[in-house]
């Protein structure tokens, strides 16, 4: 038993997050500092990750130190409600659309898309579009979808990246230049979701997790119940094919999708 | 990432891996809404963290599946846990939960061994003052407490406190991790700049304290608080 639900047992509460927060205070800021790594705004999330935790006589303490068997340590179920509060925290801040700092390192023109994409809520094509009409006329789609890529991969990767690939907001449905419609891009997405269907659970989370997540295979065998990560690349091979023979009886090669 | 072999002997190409990811992006298939059959906090931990038992993954799993919300926060935890100063931080939370008793118990000797070298040992200013003890009397007055520095921060060029109604001096101290002092003053405001010379260096763990004197031989003292100082860019 840890001093701090000690203290619960004993309804002191303010004992029992005076020693709550002070054996847990660094791994909060640890936490949060996954994915702010400005001074401000991590003492602001951390001042609304301690009143989440402090709200309602402590509840969230009090709920997990009344669950007769915890499944995870305590210190990993402290990891994901930071986690959920510190994406909550920056989802709420409406109306800042302030250019994050993993943004203002980027060359101008990707920079740019950024804006257009992440800020604005804008589709590739009319972030494409807009930069076009603007100031580079001459450029390709292939060119901007170069930029595009590269983009991407800058603000995704390393710590700076956490935050981003937590948040990414609501875009439509991706239209491709050479598509008639919107209706045929989501037509695409639900044949495909609809052939991830087709796989068994556990193949298809660890094609998600894997894939669409890409996280390291070792991890994602820890999570899917695999013996070792060889097994994760067994598993995510067999059900691409699997994909691409279902999506062929529709019609659709790999390269269209 | 590079192909890999199946057990078929055949090659995945990275680009039909890399067809799928894009199709699969996350910013293509919207923010789905929790729903009442979402898994709970503990069972996300447990899944990120590998320790979820073999039945209740079997029954997780098909929830995992369909869900994309449950998806991104165990493979959000996962990534979390692997960044190596939440990892640390999960090892010192661990270990101190057997450790901190005896660590506390250190700090204090420490600091105790620093009190009474600075009442006997080191002429100071505070000798001006000697009493049998440093333990603050019992008094109504309310302690001041520390504003700044606390956990981890940036820099700590002063020490900052609340005031204390009807005090009418300040007395605090720096100590280093083992209990040495490093700085003390007296002073009537509330804030302390420290001098060049004893600047806190990133990556060290300090403590420091603040009494306020609310009548004559009268102080009430703050909690001990501990800080550090951020490394660099580079950390």
């Amino acid at each position: 038993m840890e001093d701090w639900t000690a203290a619960l047992d004993r309804d002191d509460a303010e004992a029992a997050w005076d020693l709550f927060i002070s054996r847990y205070r660094r791994l909060i800021f640890a936490a949060i500092r996954h994915y702010a790594q400005d001074y401000d705004d991590v003492m602001d999330v951390f001042a609304r990750v301690c009143e989440a935790l402090r709200e309602d006589d402590l509840r969230r303490l009090r709920a997990y130190h009344a669950q007769a068997e915890h499944r995870a340590r305590f210190s990993t179920w402290l990891v994901t409600v930071v986690r959920n509060l510190t994406i909550d925290w920056f989802r709420r801040r409406d109306g800042r659309r302030r250019l994050p700092a993993v943004a203002e390192e980027l060359p101008p023109r990707q920079r740019q898309m950024f804006e257009h994409v992440f800020l604005e809520g804008r589709s590739h094509v009319e972030a494409f579009e807009l930069i076009r009409a603007r100031e580079s006329a001459g450029m390709t789609f292939k060119e901007f979808l170069r930029e595009l890529h590269a983009m991407y991969r800058a603000v995704r990767e390393g710590r700076r990246g956490s935050l981003l690939r937590e948040l990414h907001p609501v875009l439509p449905i991706e239209t491709r230049p050479d598509e008639a419609s919107a209706v045929e891009a989501s037509e695409r997405q639900t044949l495909l979701e609809r052939a991830l269907a087709t796989l068994s659970e556990q193949d298809r989370v660890a094609v998600e997790l894997y894939v669409a997540e890409e996280l390291p295979a070792a991890e994602v065998a820890r999570i899917v119940g695999l013996p070792n990560a060889k097994a994760v690349y067994n598993r995510v091979y067999r059900a691409l094919a699997t994909l691409e023979a279902h999506l062929a009886r529709s019609g659709i090669g790999s390269a269209d999708v | 990432m590079n192909s890999h072999t199946g057990d078929s002997g055949q090659v995945a190409k990275p680009d039909d891996i890399e067809l799928l990811r894009r199709a699969l992006a996350p910013h293509l298939r919207g923010d789905p809404p929790a729903t009442p059959d979402c898994l709970d906090h503990d069972t996300l931990a447990a899944l990120a963290e590998g320790a979820l038992d073999p039945e209740r993954r079997a029954a997780a799993l098909p929830h995992l599946a369909a869900c994309m919300r449950c998806r991104s926060v165990v493979a959000a935890v996962a990534r979390a846990l692997a960044d190596p100063e939440v990892a640390r931080e999960l090892r010192a939370a661990e270990t101190d939960r057997r450790g901190r008793g005896h660590r506390r118990g250190w700090i204090a000797a420490g600091v105790a061994a620093a009190a009474v070298l600075l009442l006997f040992a080191w002429p100071t200013r505070f000798q001006e003052e000697t009493r049998p003890h440093r333990a603050p009397p019992i008094t109504a007055a309310p302690a001041p407490q520390a504003v700044f520095p606390e956990g981890p921060v940036a820099e700590a060029p002063s020490l900052r406190w609340t005031p204390v109604p009807g005090a009418d001096l300040y007395r605090t101290a720096l100590f280093d991790a083992r209990g040495i002092v490093l700085y003390e003053a007296e002073l009537a405001g509330t804030v302390a700049t420290l001098p060049d010379s004893v600047l806190p260096a990133p990556g060290e763990t300090y403590w420091w304290q603040v009494e306020a004197r609310v009548g004559f031989d009268r102080w009430v003292a703050s909690d001990l608080i501990e800080f550090s100082v951020a490394r660099g860019p580079g950390r």
